[in-house]
């Protein structure tokens, strides 16, 4: 339970983040004249992300772990796996799709960068 | 040299990312600062979150041939930093890429000649000063 607890902390950061920049982004979009972009594109974008990252964990993890890599204490986890990935890795991935992005959109875009 | 195999493939990864993002024009190559910051970002976010993990003892380090021994911290090799670099940079590229897609129906930047793999000399519409020429 360790794990998932302490991985709730860090998607509860990343979720802030993303709630921020979104707030950032409409009122940027209200400030200038522009059509207004539309936000469920960039949902959709960050949700065809998670899903390649996962696929792409759930294969690479399982390597990883199999390589003998790193090691979890079975106390700590909750004992769902894909493989031999514990469930809970997933969230490393969703929380960058998650937050990346957001620390993207916040920070200003540069001359000759298109907003996303 | 077994030590490097795992780093090595990081970097060879890694590499992956940087081409795909040159020749898409998609995030270190359209906004160097921006794209810094965002990588940083995720970078320390990334260590922070690890580094709770190794200090609760929910992972730690597997015993294995296939990594340098070099450490940034106890349980924390040098590998997982670059990995996590990894991790960010390919992110970046997915979100960008479908962005680019649902935006404009391509995964190609604009301007940019529908036919791959040709040495076009031309490019339609923008006359923006290609510098790069068409890499």
């Amino acid at each position: 339970m360790t794990y998932l607890l302490l991985n709730l902390g860090f998607l509860a950061v990343a979720a802030a983040a993303a709630l921020v920049a979104a707030l950032v982004h409409r009122g940027r979009q209200a400030a200038s004249q522009r059509p207004a972009s539309r936000p469920r594109k960039v949902i959709a974008a960050v949700v065809l992300s998670f899903v390649a990252l996962g696929v792409l964990t759930a294969v690479f993890d399982n390597l990883m772990i199999a390589s003998g890599l790193f090691e979890y204490s079975a106390e700590h986890t909750s004992g769902w796996r894909i493989g031999l990935a514990p469930l809970e890795d997933f969230a490393y991935v969703l929380a960058a799709a998650v937050l990346l992005p957001a620390v993207w959109t916040l920070l200003p875009a540069g001359k000759g960068t298109r907003d996303e | 040299m077994t030590g490097f195999i795992y780093l090595g493939a990081l970097l060879f990864s890694l590499a992956g990312m940087v081409i795909l993002d040159w020749r898409l024009k998609l995030f270190v190559r359209v906004a160097p600062l921006r794209a810094g910051l965002v990588l940083l970002t995720g970078l320390v976010f990334f260590l922070a979150w690890d580094l709770s993990g190794i200090a609760l003892g929910i992972f730690y380090r597997g015993q294995t041939q296939i990594m340098s021994g070099i450490l940034l911290a106890p349980e924390l090799p040098l590998e997982e930093g670059v990995f996590l670099l990894f991790l960010c940079y390919l992110t970046m590229n997915l979100f960008l890429l479908f962005s680019r897609r649902l935006r404009t129906g391509s995964f190609l930047p604009t301007g940019q000649a529908v036919r791959r793999g040709e040495s076009h000399g031309e490019t339609n519409g923008k006359t923006r000063g290609e510098k790069a020429g068409s890499r």
